[in-house]
């Protein structure tokens, strides 16, 4: 190491004790460095629950009630860990929780909510055919048309309508049969001079722009009409119809996805990419199209996918719609395509199931807690976000902390992902192509 | 305590700081370096501004123990030629690191913008360079 003060001299004893000084200072230095390599290339990942005092440096765990003897802690992280510490500290005189089982798995939450007996199902304003019979699908209800002859004279084509299944048909509820050549049906849509139109309740409500309107429906699901309907109803100007529920749009800088008259904001690309979205899905959005909406909070890691969200489960093949807090099967082909206009989100049935445990031990500190380490190197090849460990203490348990640290081993395997990462971040940087 | 081991202790750990000064310089200029090229991903672990911070109280205490000692800075020929090959080198550095933090930019921005920046370090450079003669 360089020397900057060999002018001043000291006396031999002293000299003696500044080379050991030096080594020390040079050891620690090292020591330093290597320790600050590790936590940045192998960083932990720390997650804490604080029931009595909700001020916490580390990121937040979600936590679910489920019942009395089921409780379920959440950690996010788009992330491939080697080990997790699991450590649940309990109020004092609380039954002892030794050898108690924590399970775990890995799966995004939304598509681990329940399955509804209801499947999904053409949404409103499709235009279906099934040999010779004609429907519309109206606020949620199947729709005939009585004959050949009403749907002509309304305005509509053949080729408006879309081909659906005896299987596809049926499952629908079946609503009153449309008999009136002097009223359109709710749900029917116009092209009048470029701009699309929603018929109402006897009033027409714009699309606030073409791309609104095939984030919804097809081109040819609007009947071509003159001027002349425009006087013939009323016109709700200051109510257009955006974007569907689900659509991903940009504008600036920023990405947002739509949800229910509202734009949320990604708080980052890892994010987007932890919640299994593609680029490509995303629609540039103007100044008028995002501004029909109220901006709400961030899209956070920790957020689970809105209504609208179609996954696809890789293990079983099968697609599912989210809706509300519910997820409908996905049955019919002619249904799937109107459904996977944009791509599904990769899930994997198999993830549903807590197939990773350990038996919680008592630990000497803190007073009250109980830990347990869980291998999770299986779990990267499962799709999600969302580390779910489940405990089922036998009686109501008052729990005051949970702590979940994640580690990565440090091996060549993770290494390699490591510099895969720092490859993309240079390529992002340097403002080359994403690469996968 | 003696004076003499009392001015020995101090020169010790005068010494010492400046080898941990210059450590530390070092790993902030990794940090630095690293930071500009892959922005946000080594100061997720460590904070900047408590690294200078920790170099300023060093300094403090170099020029604390250095004043009791009345120790000068060595100013001989041999030095300032050092020095002023570690300031060239900085100085080379840091318009490497500029560069490199603008790329981003518009390139009509990064012509007018480098080109003032060149005119005002010429006239820097002159003004520095008829001062000494």
């Amino acid at each position: 190491m360089l020397n900057f003060t060999k002018n001043i001299i000291l006396e031999p004893t002293w000299q003696k004790i500044y080379s050991v000084g030096r080594v020390l200072i040079l050891l620690g230095f090292l020591s330093s460095t290597l320790y600050f390599l590790k936590n940045t290339f192998f960083p932990l990942e720390k997650f804490v629950l604080n029931l009595k005092n909700q001020k916490v440096a580390e990121n937040l765990l979600g936590y679910e009630d489920v019942s009395l003897s089921e409780k379920i802690f959440s950690a996010y992280s788009k992330d491939n860990f080697s080990l997790a510490n699991f450590r649940i500290t309990t109020a004092k005189n609380q039954p002892d929780l030794t050898s108690k089982t924590i399970s775990l798995r890995k799966t995004y939450s939304a598509f681990a909510y329940p399955l509804s007996e209801k499947k999904a199902i053409f949404p409103d304003r499709t235009l279906l055919k099934n040999s010779d019979q004609f429907f519309l699908v109206s606020n949620g209800k199947l729709r005939k048309f009585s004959s050949r002859k009403i749907f002509e004279s309304l305005g509509y084509l053949e080729n408006n309508f879309q081909e659906a299944t005896n299987e596809e048909i049926g499952s629908m509820e079946k609503g009153e049969e449309i008999i009136e050549t002097q009223n359109y049906p709710d749900n029917s849509l116009f092209l009048i001079n470029d701009t699309y139109y929603e018929f109402f309740n006897n009033t027409l409500r714009p699309f606030a722009s073409e791309k609104t309107f095939l984030s919804h429906c097809e081109k040819n699901q609007a009947i071509i009409k003159d001027e002349e309907i425009l006087g013939k109803y009323p016109v709700d100007q200051d109510n257009p119809i955006g974007f569907a529920n689900g659509t991903l749009l940009s504008f600036d800088i920023g990405v947002f996805l739509v949800e229910d008259g509202k734009v949320i904001p990604f708080n980052n690309p890892e994010t987007f990419l932890a919640l299994g979205y593609n680029w490509d899905d995303i629609i540039p959005a103007n100044e008028e199209e995002i501004g029909l909406y109220q901006r709400d909070k961030v899209f956070s890691i920790s957020r689970p996918h809105p209504s609208g969200t179609v996954f696809f489960d890789q293990d079983n093949g099968q697609y599912y719609l989210i809706s509300g807090k519910n997820k409908q099967e996905i049955q019919g082909e002619n249904i799937k395509r109107i459904y996977l206009k944009r791509k599904p989100i990769l899930a994997n049935g198999k993830s549903l199931d807590f197939n990773f445990s350990c038996a919680l031990e008592k630990k000497l500190w803190p007073f009250n807690s109980y830990g347990c380490q869980l291998p999770v190197v299986d779990l990267a090849k499962i799709a999600g976000k969302d580390y779910q460990f489940k405990i089922n203490p036998s009686s109501n348990l008052d729990i005051s902390q949970v702590n979940i640290i994640f580690s990565r081993e440090i091996n060549w395997l993770n290494m390699r992902d490591i510099l895969s990462d720092i490859k993309q971040r240079l390529f992002d940087a340097y403002g080359y192509e994403t690469i996968n | 305590m003696k004076q003499s081991t009392k001015q020995q202790l101090e020169l010790l750990a005068y010494k010492l700081l400046y080898d941990v000064f210059f450590l530390w310089i070092l790993a902030v200029i990794f940090l630095l370096i690293a930071q500009n090229i892959l922005p946000n991903y080594f100061f997720s672990q460590i904070s900047l501004a408590k690294m200078i911070f920790g170099l300023f109280a060093i300094v403090f205490l170099i020029g604390f123990f250095g004043k009791r000692q009345n120790i000068l800075i060595d100013s001989n020929q041999e030095n300032s030629k050092k020095i002023s090959k570690i300031f060239i080198f900085l100085l080379i550095l840091s318009a490497l690191l500029i560069v490199n933090s603008f790329r981003n930019l518009e390139i009509h921005f990064l012509i007018i913008s480098s080109l003032s920046a060149l005119i005002v370090f010429f006239f820097f450079l002159k003004i520095i360079l008829s001062n000494q003669k």
